[in-house]
């Protein structure tokens, strides 16, 4: 079969097809006047559609902001009380200091009385 | 500047093949169709697709339709999977919606014939479409589908002999 046949063919066929559907059509005013009732209606729902898009983004910004704020915070907090820590000293801490504690760290030399009476008197005097 | 009133009556002149090749990218669901060209008609009176003259007023015309039906039908999967269960492939070419008018209008062949553009990928049912339904010639096809000439050429070749295939074996 020649192309041209072909094309004939198959472009009667569709001729067939478009015959049919030109019944089928809706008309245009009715098309027109359905697109307009649904324009009207569309005012609220764009403003739906933008209110959702903004909180979107507020959402997409404002967590990224919140969760860096919360884990500086954090940091801040840790740091704080890593140096309290250190720092902390007992209450009681003087009940477990006896008088004459720092002959006890040191050497004794040869020639030094065995009481240094300097040293006991710094302890009271503290 | 063409005013809205000159728009309508060139919508108007052409509502018949807007409306066909509604159907065609809409799978021949009517509902589908019509809620395409409410969505074109008023995106040409409101201004929002705007007519440049640098084609002929129904290639653009229909160009505008090929895109608001494949931007209806990615929002129509989203609005299905929320309301209706998925059922793969079971989608028909003809909707339900169709009126009996319509469907006791078309005669046997071409049934046959929408079964058969049913059974073709979507470019090479555009293409066809544009061809032989619209008479359209294969550039101003290529120019809607928004495919270059020699694209087209080859899916209005492959499209026929596909079609003819199909037709033939029923």
């Amino acid at each position: 079969m020649s192309k041209e046949r072909e094309r004939q063919e198959v472009a009667g066929w569709f001729r067939q097809l478009r015959q049919a559907d030109e019944q089928g059509a809706p008309s245009f005013e009715d098309v027109l006047n359905t697109a307009r009732r649904r324009a009207a209606r569309r005012p609220a729902q764009r403003l739906y559609l933008q209110l959702a898009v903004v909180a979107t983004l507020v959402l997409f910004l404002a967590l990224p902001a919140l969760w860096w704020q919360m884990r500086r915070q954090a940091a801040r907090h840790s740091a704080i009380q890593a140096a309290s820590i250190s720092q902390w000293k007992s209450p009681t801490d003087f009940l477990i200091e006896t008088p004459g504690r720092n002959l006890l760290k040191t050497v004794p030399r040869i020639g030094d009385g065995l009481i240094d009476m300097q040293a006991l008197e710094i302890e009271e005097r503290r | 500047m063409e005013t809205p009133d000159l728009f309508r009556a060139h919508l108007e002149s052409h509502h018949a093949a807007s409306f066909a090749w509604a159907l065609s990218c809409c799978r021949y669901d009517h509902v589908e169709a019509e809620d395409v060209l409410q969505a074109v008609y008023l995106k040409v009176l409101d201004g929002r697709a705007v007519y440049d003259g640098r084609a002929a007023f129904r290639t653009w015309l229909f160009s505008v339709i090929r895109n608001t039906a494949a931007s209806q039908r990615r929002w129509s999967i989203f609005r299905r999977l929320r309301s209706i269960p998925l059922d793969h492939g079971s989608r028909e070419f003809r909707s339900q919606a169709e009126g009996p008018a319509a469907l006791a209008a078309r005669s046997e062949c071409a049934e046959r014939l929408l079964r058969a553009l049913a059974q073709l990928p979507r470019r090479q049912r555009e293409v066809l479409h544009l061809v032989f339904y619209q008479e359209l010639t294969i550039a101003e096809a290529a120019l809607v589908a928004g495919i270059s000439v020699g694209s087209a050429r080859t899916h209005y070749e492959r499209g026929k002999k596909r079609l003819r295939e199909r037709m033939e074996a029923k």
